[in-house]
């Protein structure tokens, strides 16, 4: 895998994991918003702000993505020698793994922005969310590690 | 060969024709858009105002920084994974730089 291949599923796997938060947790459950726990959105006004901030967040993860989709343009013009699709996928998942840890433990703990859900159950949700970052990122790791191992025995039957 | 692969490309007033059809179902739509969005009660007034005045406040540009912090930081750690990565693998899968990878 080149290292622009690499640095492409990486960025889009960050992007995607963005916007599966954006999509999943602020429209379709509505559990959260980017500043909800700070401007809980019980009024009209409330909730419009809150939907800028959304708004703001994810023009973010768009340009993360367009730029993934740059690299990925600039990985195939310099024509690799292959495109292993199981690495990339690692990649892919590594990124949405670093989203939810990062963004985790950014804005759920550090900076108390929001919780994946407000109320009884909001510490058990934001360390599932960790949870499921980290195995994304273990996934990922293994499946990168396992197709660097498929390249190299196929060197070695060539040799 | 030619002049069927001709045959099978549209001509050029058809192709016009469907650019214009295009166009102009883009405009109707942007009309349709407009219409609804002056035609919405919420959106001028006093809530608009409101909005408008706590989104644009004093703590705008730190607002601004503490949403995309995340991003900044998740950049950061791509750009490093980036830069210290070699171009291409060494023959054999592992990282090296410099060296062509297997076919």
């Amino acid at each position: 895998m080149t290292r622009r291949q690499l640095t492409a599923g990486l960025l889009l796997g960050l992007g995607l994991g963005g916007f599966v938060d954006g999509i999943v947790f602020h429209q379709l459950a509505q559990t959260h918003n980017l500043l909800s726990a700070r401007l809980p959105p019980t009024t009209l006004a409330a909730l419009e702000i809150n939907m800028f901030w959304d708004g703001v967040f994810h023009a973010g993860t768009w340009l993360l993505t367009a730029a993934g989709a740059g690299m990925l343009w600039a990985a195939g013009a310099e024509r690799p020698p292959a495109w292993p699709a199981r690495a990339f996928a690692g990649a892919l998942l590594v990124g949405w793994g670093l989203f939810n840890l990062v963004e985790g433990v950014l804005d759920h703990h550090l900076l108390g922005l929001h919780h994946v859900v407000h109320g009884r159950h909001q510490l058990l949700a934001d360390l599932l969310f960790l949870g499921a970052g980290a195995a994304f990122v273990v996934i990922g790791l293994a499946l990168m590690r396992s197709s660097r191992r498929q390249s190299a025995a196929a060197v070695e039957r060539t040799l | 060969m030619a002049p069927a692969a001709a045959a099978a490309r549209p001509a050029g007033g058809a192709e016009r024709v469907g650019g214009v059809a295009r166009m102009a179902g883009l405009a109707a739509l942007l009309a349709l858009a407009t219409a609804q969005v002056g035609g919405c009660e919420q959106c001028g007034g006093e809530l608009r105002r409101q909005v408008r005045a706590a989104i644009f406040a004093a703590d705008f540009a730190g607002n601004v920084l503490v949403v995309l912090a995340p991003l900044l930081v998740l950049l950061a750690l791509v750009l490093a994974v980036h830069l210290r990565a070699p171009p291409r693998p060494r023959r054999g899968g592992a990282p090296h730089a410099g060296t062509a990878s297997p076919p």
